[in-house]
């Protein structure tokens, strides 16, 4: 695979811009896809650098082609992926549902937005369940939630590599803050920081005569029986259980002593860390948790670092889509749960200081 | 006169559109800027018009909360950017949202008239501009440029050597395309630095942060 | 009183009716019953299931595990449905497309559940089935009954081809005596009555086959009690 860049490069560029680059670093081959904002600049970004690199493109004629064409690569042994946001999310969700039914790894970049319907082309968290949770299905694929440029660019490399791991669906999640704002990035190719790409392999049309020479390749999204859906089910969640310890990452600070811990993911994780620092500075003992991975969710280690506290307050830009995983999580623990709910706008780092000031001003006078 | 600000995504037009702004109305010019972003429902130089107020810098465009911005669902061109054309004083053009944008123009009636200067705003640290045939590739994507700008930074780890890397590579490239290098932009302070300095930056152009400000992300 | 039924064979062969005229004929009877089709997802062709209850008591789930009835149409549908056999089942089969060491082997014998072609392709692609329902071993003298009737020969030879599958209504009937031949006559009467007002020999030719089902299972010609 060609480098990217001659060496490690200090940037500064949208981070949708960041994401054309991170998908060329990460040896992707080729990018299906629909224009629809905060999105649009991936694609263009990619239809620009791709044929410099010698890498593909094809613009579908909506987001369900665009999936479905994205597994088709995937299926030929192509590092594929696709990208979208909000309307074309719920799109998405059907060709992600059949990659989760048939274990294809194909990675997508979704950029949320305002929600629900078109909404605002802005921002939000508001396609948190949908990422996680949404077609039919039990939610069998990875989710990274990034919060800045360098985590988009490292954390898309690393999306092809777990999907072509564990062949697992994976999806990048971010929002159009991160895709439209600016900041400094480092480019790199990842043979220089000692991350090797996971090579990929075609499903289909390989050499040999099936049933002779290897086994045949049969990929299934249809069943006639329910007992076997109850046993294919059941073994996706063995393994996705099982594979939970290795994929899993979540990132948190300050949590001895805390009386109260600031959980939050993506580009709200920003705010409260930096909210916990001015804290601290004041002499409050708080502590943050943030979820990199969504699915798998980080669940013992968020009960590990909640069992001693007394409350913990969510953060999002969407009204409880964090909140109840972090409810089903920690569900049992004597823990106080509140939550600051913003869905469609950002949340900013003094507001969620005081939010969590006004808590703990309040809780002391009923004490 | 006119001048219209091009450059690639993200390379500051808005932001360099507005420095330039202030610079001319502090000549005691009236001045008058042109948003033609239809794309970006942030980002956009409207946002700022405000704080552009209180320089004298009037400002053409949809307020904050109408149509624009609907993304790739259509825009409907603010109604008043149809006159500008007739307008007198300074007007500043900010195309927006990348290289292609500048085919918008051809929706202004009697640009002509203003006989506008095509400015070319370049970052070099965005990788498409981050080489000389880089620089010289992204501005054949436009058409009758008249100068550069040079508004190389990494944002708050911007210092003076770090735009002159990239006023190295903007004199090249206007050594090799023709294509004048007008002015460096950029945030104020760092402008005032590079006032002490004999270096060759051309025109000095201050900036403000009053596009970035509208963000509520630290 | 409550029955279980399940009735499996091919996509066409009119599985699907016999638990639809069962569960109306029981409806009309003033039954509690439940009637639950199954089906792949296949337009035609494809094993196909009725799962039937009847009642004089409210019913639980529509679904169960083990029929006290269970009729087999097809080869293919031995295989689909032997889970549902247990001791005390009443195993119906048409002997003129079954063996009856299939329905022995496969029937009696042991029972687990297990994916068959071309399912078998699953565990290539890594869809084995692990634990999940598992039969437990029915011994061959335990209490399973079955009876054989060459339906699908006597249909066609002595009836009409279509109308094989009010022959093994008939002897569900004979066998199981959940509900009356009147009731079932009943419910054909109202279930078929435009077809039957458009072609009276319908009407005949089925009525025709309900009697030879019962008749049947009243004379030699049905295999009974293995």
């Amino acid at each position: 695979m060609a480098r990217i860049v001659d060496d490690d490069q200090r940037m500064f560029m949208t981070g949708n811009e960041v994401l054309a680059w991170a998908a060329l670093a990460a040896g992707a081959e080729i990018m299906y896809g629909y224009p629809i904002t905060p999105q649009n600049e991936i694609m263009h970004y990619w239809t620009r650098l791709a044929p410099r690199f010698e890498r593909g493109f094809l613009q579908t004629e909506d987001e369900l082609s665009a999936g479905f064409t994205t597994l088709g690569g995937v299926m030929a042994g192509k590092r594929a992926f696709s990208a979208t946001s909000g309307p074309g999310d719920i799109l998405m969700q059907e060709p992600i549902c059949m990659a989760e039914m048939m274990r294809i790894p194909a990675v997508w970049i979704i950029q949320q937005r305002g929600a629900p319907s078109t909404a605002t082309v802005i921002y939000g968290q508001q396609e948190t369940r949908l990422a996680c949770f949404g077609g039919n299905g039990e939610g069998h694929r990875v989710v990274y939630s990034t919060s800045s440029h360098q985590e988009l660019f490292d954390y898309l490399i690393k999306a092809f590599n777990t999907a072509w791991s564990y062949r697992f669906p994976t999806i990048l999640l971010g929002d159009g803050y991160q895709g439209k704002m600016r900041e400094a990035v480092t480019l790199y190719n990842p043979e220089d920081h000692g991350v090797k790409l996971v090579p990929t392999e075609p499903f289909v049309g390989r050499p040999g005569v099936p049933g002779v020479d290897r086994a045949p390749a049969h990929y299934r999204n249809t069943f006639n029986i329910e007992e076997e859906i109850y046993e294919i089910v059941h073994a996706r969640e063995e393994e996705f259980e099982a594979l939970t310890p290795q994929i899993v990452e979540f990132e948190s600070g300050y949590l001895d002593e805390a009386e109260m811990i600031l959980i939050g993911h993506g580009i709200v994780s920003r705010a409260i860390k930096e909210a916990v620092k001015l804290l601290q500075n004041k002499g409050v003992k708080v502590g943050y948790f943030r979820p990199v991975t969504l699915r798998p969710f980080p669940v013992e280690e968020l009960r590990k670092a909640v069992e001693k506290v007394p409350a913990v307050m969510v953060f999002e830009s969407a009204l409880g889509q964090l909140l109840s995983m972090v409810k089903e999580a920690v569900g049992g623990l004597p823990v106080k749960i509140e939550a600051f709910l913003r869905p469609g706008v950002g949340i900013c780092t003094d507001e969620a200081a005081e939010q969590v000031q006004e808590y703990l001003r309040k809780s002391s006078m009923v004490h | 006169m006119g001048e219209v600000f091009l450059g690639e995504y993200g390379a500051g037009k808005s932001e360099v559109s507005a420095g330039r702004a202030i610079l001319l109305a502090g000549r005691g010019l009236p001045v008058t800027v042109a948003d033609l972003d239809l794309t970006d429902p942030v980002f956009r130089i409207s946002q700022a018009a405000e704080k552009l107020a209180a320089y004298g810098v009037k400002v053409i465009g949809w307020p904050e909360r109408y149509p624009p911005g609907m993304g790739e669902a259509g825009n409907v061109l603010f109604p008043g950017l149809l006159g500008i054309g007739w307008l007198s004083g300074e007007i500043i053009i900010d195309v927006g949202y990348g290289t292609e944008s500048h085919r918008l123009l051809n929706l202004i009636p009697g640009l002509a008239a203003l006989n506008p200067l095509f400015y070319f705003v370049i970052n070099c640290r965005q990788p498409l501009t981050a080489t000389v045939p880089g620089i010289i590739e992204a501005a054949r994507r436009v058409p009758g440029i008249h100068g550069f700008v040079n508004n190389t930074h990494l944002g708050k780890d911007t210092d003076l050597d770090l735009i002159k890397s990239g006023a190295e590579k903007i004199e090249e490239a206007s050594a090799a395309t023709g294509i004048p290098y007008i002015a460096t932009a950029s945030f104020k302070p760092l402008a005032a630095e590079m006032e002490q300095t004999d270096y060759k930056w051309h025109e000095i152009w201050p900036l403000y942060g009053l596009v970035h400000g509208s963000f509520p992300i630290k | 009183m409550h029955t279980k039924i399940a009735v499996a064979g091919e996509g066409g062969q009119g599985v699907q009716s016999i638990g639809e005229i069962l569960a109306e004929a029981a409806n009309r009877s003033g039954l509690e019953t439940t009637y639950m089709p199954n089906f792949g997802v296949e337009q035609r062709g494809g094993v196909s299931i009725a799962f039937v209850q009847i009642s004089d008591r409210p019913i639980g789930s529509p679904k169960f595990k083990r029929a006290d009835v269970l009729v087999v149409l097809s080869p293919r549908s031995v295989e689909r449905t032997r889970g549902y056999v247990t001791p005390g089942t009443t195993v119906i089969y048409d002997s003129s497309s079954i063996e009856a060491p299939k329905i022995d082997d496969m029937t009696i014998g042991i029972q687990s559940w297990e994916t068959l072609a071309p399912e078998g392709f699953a565990d290539m692609a890594g869809n084995r089935p692990g634990k999940g329902i598992k039969g437990e071993e029915v011994r061959r003298d335990s209490n399973v009954r079955t009876v054989g009737i060459p339906a699908a020969r006597i249909a066609k030879e002595e009836l009409q081809p279509r109308v094989f599958n009010i022959l093994i209504l008939g002897a569900i009937l004979a066998i199981t005596k959940v509900v009356t031949v009147e009731a079932a006559r009943e419910a054909m009467e109202h279930m078929f009555r435009e077809k039957f007002a458009q072609r009276p020999e319908l009407r005949d030719d089925n009525f025709a086959a309900l009697e030879r089902g019962l008749s049947l299972v009243e004379t030699e010609q049905a295999g009974a009690g293995r």
